[in-house]
């Protein structure tokens, strides 16, 4: 196939939801999908991603007023014709909803029943793919036993079987743990670099995936505001100081910073990968020594938590546990009252079952934020249910000081909502806990939800949904708020912003946090433990928990550990730069 | 050879309404009691003495109830045992009935014990798909989504606890609780297969020649299981129903078959117990071939020891 | 197609009458097929229908909640969501996906708990409740809460009668208006048992299920 073939053209597209009072939600969208290309399709949440990848699935695209030109290669369309019609394959967002059948074999197979094949090409397809994708170990399997990870491969496969010109896929790894999100990646990556085939992904998370772009599209609000390279797009983004470039590759903002810009500024490679930027990092300061002097006397001295300055503005001095006090106080400083302890806690969930959970204990402190991260499975949840109270633990206990209020979102939102309207969802419990007019329009305002009142919740995006669960939490006015994965479906906007709620929600409570988001979690953590082999280890303060860490920590650390020391969030290093330009330029 | 459960789908389900029918067409007590004998060593084989005393245990009451009803409530026969109660007298003869019936019952419930035993669900779908491939679709999706139903009935069930950290509920509380997570768990549910719809779209459903995929190769062997069921069943029929089956409980009991033909006599329950024997017959066949594999191997092991390997 | 699904019925009633009314010896077996014959139409018809995927998800759904329930519930003898989720898929999405519905879970949960000769008669009393729900509802008959009682309770007596019929018609012979009666009476412990779980069931659930699932139809573009 033609390297520059185009496969699909859009020529001043523009759509408008029925629903969506004339707002199109694509404007005069131009753009050409090559063949052959791994193509980038970025931009916030409601940007029209998922509208635009629908379009290019003529099965899935949405009722609506369409204007322009939407133009397929023949190649890709020829209608009537079955064995075209799946010249696109389209993966989406959710692992488990989008299998159909019940067995992983049958699901392989159920898109070529569908082309009507003979039963001896079905074999070879199903084969084929399973040794292409190494899944034949769990081809017998049913579904149920499938982890996310695993399902999420399984619809790859199963759309691959069917050989498609075309593969899109729309927020493919939003659901997974990193782990599976970077063995879904490589196996993408894998399979174009083996087949060529012509690949249109979005994503929100940028990281190892704009190295292997080859096309990167910016949607903003329905219009195509960037159309080039991955680097193309960091230039375009940073010289409009779009909020966007905060999900950028850690690298790539990195070499935007003063004094590492003037380098790269001229060279078109700036760094996609941490291998790049620490390349770069090290090229441009060679004087490690001399920034390990720097280092010590200065930067301690202010910020021990990760957080800005600004940020902190309007809350008080005494939560900020520095790291000296916890290590001499070995975790147990009387400075900080004890809000709720976990005393050797024994879990599982059927007698026959193994243990969950074995001697877990941990110390919640009042005003502050505890995180806790480990792999799949490792029973971070079930830590969260147990101290919530919805599980009881059949040995330990679980105390707290004074009779405390605990409220506790799970991982899907959905799991809270049983009203018809977000209104509703709000004012549920608005006897039960006392709530005034003021405090739900309060909230309401907080999360932004002042346009959806009327909305089914079940109609909302996944951030809006998760902004709806938090906020009818909150309501409940909670001592101790436990949130499990909370970042998941955000975008960066809504991250900040929640970043920020969640630092102002410390005055008044306890949050427990467990997420994979090491690297947001870096910035407002006052703790760290994780949960491995049953136990609750490595509790200590955030900036301790991640210098010890050299691989499960967090991208900033990675990318200057042994080149700029102590840098463990993305703030830390603008300011050490910042001071280490500015003293070599002193020098000089 | 290959035991039964090696078998397609089809040709298993065969065998099975052929041993059911068997069961259910008669009551002479020499056709039920063959019957019920095999399928009990049928189950003991497979799932052991134990659970079976289990599932008689089980059917106890269920035979009792059978006698009952067919003793208490009606005066025929003519060897009166007793009388029960106000009832009509209890006689050998409908007291004989009811205990034949019942156990006819028990042999039903046992050969369909060994039916789930050996046709998994999958079987079941294949079956299903050949003919009803709409709704054999259906059971497969139905099959899928029990399992996640389950797991986001607990989590719903959690995450509603955990949110308001309930410990105790009053009886009225449980209820309304109760509602709460039914009708999210419902919408969620559906909300969810919406995505799954427009999977089934991607993946090009609705399509006119859509085949129906089975891992099951239907082949020589399995025709010539189904064959020889035919011919046994058929043979079967006509032999027994040509005079030899007939049993009259009343007025008292007699074997009025046993005065035909004896070569039909012969002939039908020779064909019966055939029917009913052929799995044990193919198991025990499997386990004497195995162990002339297991001796010649045993040779050639002791070949290789002897540092002589001798190929035939 | 209609017609064919109660030509079925009428069929499935008559050998039942008949076999009893000459005391047929074979009548365990002549019943038992007759019940798995008179699913057929049903089926077929659904099949003819060719559904399309959003079509399918309602009564795919339903049934997995059906039999989830059950599952769920196995502690409980005899609490069986089943009824109740039933009668709300009839009344939801009408009477062919009430039957559909009904029938599919009998098969799948007895895929669980273990098929046995009551499989038949199970889909078909589940398959008919969901059935008739839907042409009450149809009709308007169910639009009245205390009518959906009324008619959850009549169900899960309908379907006991139901499931005792072949025990009692295949295993007792003569049959007489005593033994009849009797056998029923001896039932009716656990239908009432059925009963008050089917209107537990339905009592808090039905407004709210009702309400979400035709906002789905909506949803789903369907009829």
């Amino acid at each position: 196939m033609n390297k520059q073939q185009t496969l699909i053209e859009f020529r001043d597209f523009s759509f408008v939801y029925p629903t969506g009072e004339d707002v199109p939600a694509l404007q005069k969208i131009n753009l050409q999908i090559k063949a052959g290309n791994l193509t980038v399709l970025c931009g916030m949440s409601g940007s029209g991603k998922t509208t635009l990848l629908r379009h290019l699935k003529p099965e899935l695209s949405p009722a609506g007023k369409k204007t322009g030109d939407l133009i397929f290669a023949n190649s890709l369309i020829q209608k009537n014709t079955p064995n075209n019609r799946q010249k696109i394959a389209y993966v989406m967002q959710n692992p488990s909803n989008q299998i159909i059948m019940d067995s992983v074999w049958h699901e392989l197979a159920f898109g070529l029943e569908n082309q009507g094949l003979k039963v001896q090409e079905i074999e070879r397809r199903i084969a084929e793919i399973a040794i292409f994708f190494g899944i034949e170990t769990w081809i017998d399997k049913k579904v149920a036993e499938l982890s996310g990870g695993e399902k999420q491969i399984l619809n790859l496969a199963s759309n691959m079987i069917l050989q498609p010109d075309l593969l899109v896929l729309d927020e493919p790894t939003a659901q997974l743990d990193p782990i599976a999100r970077r063995d879904f990646l490589q196996m993408l990556f894998y399979i174009h670099s083996e087949t060529g085939i012509s690949i249109v992904i979005s994503e929100h998370n940028l990281n190892d995936l704009l190295e292997n772009a080859d096309h990167v599209f910016f949607l903003n609000e329905g219009k195509l505001d960037f159309s080039g390279s991955a680097i193309g797009l960091a230039d375009y983004l940073f010289s409009n100081d779009h909020p966007y470039r905060t999900v950028l590759p850690l690298a790539t903002q990195v070499s935007y910073l003063p004094g590492i810009n003037q380098i790269t500024k001229n060279s078109s490679n700036r760094p996609l990968s941490i291998k790049q930027g620490r390349d770069l990092l090290s090229r441009t300061l060679p004087y490690k020594s001399a920034i390990n002097l720097v280092d010590d006397q200065m930067y301690f001295s202010d910020n021990k938590l990760g957080i800005t300055d600004n940020e902190i503005d309007g809350f008080s001095d005494e939560i900020n546990i520095s790291d000296e006090t916890l290590k001499s106080s070995n975790l147990k400083s009387e400075k900080f009252a004890n809000i709720l302890t976990v005393d050797r806690i024994w879990y599982r969930y059927n007698p026959d079952d193994d243990l969950v959970l074995k001697e877990a204990s941990l110390n919640l402190y009042k005003n502050e934020i505890f995180v806790i991260m480990g792999g799949n499975g490792s029973g971070k949840s079930t830590l969260l249910y147990l101290m919530s109270r919805a599980l009881k633990p059949f040995k330990g206990q679980i105390k707290s000081t004074e009779q405390k209020r605990i409220a506790m979102l799970g991982q899907n939102p959905e799991a809270v909502f049983a009203q018809d309207t977000v209104l509703q969802v709000l004012t549920e419990f608005k006897q039960r806990f006392a709530n005034t007019e003021q405090e739900i329009n309060d909230m309401i305002d907080l999360f932004d939800l002042r346009d959806l009142l009327q909305r089914h919740p079940y109609d909302l995006s996944g951030g809006e949904k998760q902004k709806l669960a938090l906020a009818k939490v909150l309501l409940i006015k909670p001592d101790i708020l436990l949130l499990d994965e909370p970042f998941k479906s955000l975008d960066v906007i809504n991250k900040q912003k929640i970043k920020r709620i969640l630092l102002d929600l410390k005055q008044k409570m306890s949050i427990v946090i467990v997420t994979h988001d090491v690297d947001f979690i870096a910035e407002i953590a006052d703790r760290c433990a994780m949960i491995f082999n049953r136990r609750i280890i490595a509790q200590s303060s955030t900036t301790d928990f991640f210098q010890k860490n050299s691989y499960f920590t967090t991208t900033t650390y990675r990318l200057t550990r042994d080149i700029i020391p102590k840098c463990i969030i993305y703030h830390d290093l603008q300011q050490k730069l910042q001071s280490i330009m500015n003293g070599e330029i002193s020098d000089a | 050879m290959q035991s039964l459960k090696d078998y397609h789908p089809i040709a298993s389900l065969f065998y099975f309404v052929c041993v059911l029918t068997c069961s259910m067409i008669t009551r002479n007590p020499i056709w039920v009691l063959l019957c019920l004998i095999f399928a009990m060593i049928y189950v003991i084989q497979l799932k052991g003495l134990k659970y079976f005393l289990l599932q008689v245990l089980y059917f106890l009451p269920m035979l009792i109830f059978i006698v009952f009803m067919n003793s208490y409530f009606n005066s025929l026969g003519l060897t009166v045992l007793f009388y029960l109660g106000k009832g009509s007298p209890v006689t050998v003869e409908n007291l004989t009935y009811g205990i034949i019936s019942g156990l006819a019952l028990f042999t039903i419930l046992l050969w369909f014990i060994c039916f789930n035993l050996l046709l998994s669900a999958d079987d079941i779908l294949a079956i299903m798909g050949k003919r009803l491939p709409t709704i054999g679709l259906s059971l497969a999706m139905i099959i899928k989504y029990i399992p996640d139903t389950i797991k986001q009935g607990r989590e719903v069930l959690l995450n509603q606890k955990a949110m308001l950290s309930e410990q105790q509920l009053t009886g009225k509380q449980k209820v309304k609780f109760a509602t709460r997570m039914l009708t999210v768990l419902l919408s969620w549910s559906m909300e969810n297969s919406l995505e799954t719809a427009d999977s089934m779209l991607a993946k090009g459903y609705p399509a006119k020649n859509r085949v129906n995929y089975s891992r099951e190769y239907f082949n020589s062997t399995d025709a010539g299981l189904i064959l020889t069921m035919v011919i046994l069943f058929l043979g079967h029929l006509i032999c027994a129903f040509s005079g030899s089956i007939k049993f009259a409980y009343y007025p008292f009991l007699n074997w009025t078959g046993l005065t035909t033909n004896r070569i039909l006599l012969i002939g039908s329950l020779l064909s019966l117990s055939l029917i009913l024997v052929f799995p044990l017959l193919l198991d025990i066949i499997n386990w004497f071939k195995w162990q002339r594999i297991l001796k010649q191997e045993q040779i050639m092991q002791q070949h290789i020891v002897d540092g002589i390997i001798v190929y035939e | 197609m209609r017609k064919w699904s109660w030509l079925a019925i009428i069929t499935l009633i008559s050998v039942m009458v008949i076999c009893t009314i000459l005391r047929i010896e074979q009548t365990a077996l002549f019943t038992f097929f007759a019940a798995v014959i008179a699913i057929i139409p049903f089926f077929i018809s659904y099949e003819q229908k060719k559904p399309k995927p959003r079509d399918l998800m309602p009564v795919v759904v339903l049934s997995a909640l059906a039999v989830a329930g059950r599952i769920l519930f196995a502690a409980l003898p005899n609490f069986k969501p089943v009824t109740a989720i039933v009668i709300i898929a009839g009344m939801a999405f009408g009477s062919e996906s009430g039957f559909m519905t009904g029938a599919l879970s009998g098969l799948v949960s007895n895929l669980f708990f273990g098929q046995g000769p009551w499989t038949p008669w199970q889909m078909l009393a589940w398959g008919l409740i969901g059935f008739i729900a839907g042409i009450l509802s149809e009709k308007n008959i169910l639009a009245k809460p205390w009518s959906i009682f009324l008619y959850g309770i009549l169900a899960s007596f309908g379907f006991g009668l139901f499931m005792d019929t072949w025990n009692i018609l295949g295993f007792v012979q003569p049959l007489n208006y005593k033994n009849i009666i009797s056998a029923y009476l001896l039932g009716i412990p656990f239908n009432i048992s059925h009963a008050v779980s089917t209107v537990i069931f339905l009592l808090p659930v039905y407004k709210t299920w009702l309400c979400q699932l035709k906002r789905i139809k909506l949803k789903f573009n369907l009829k």
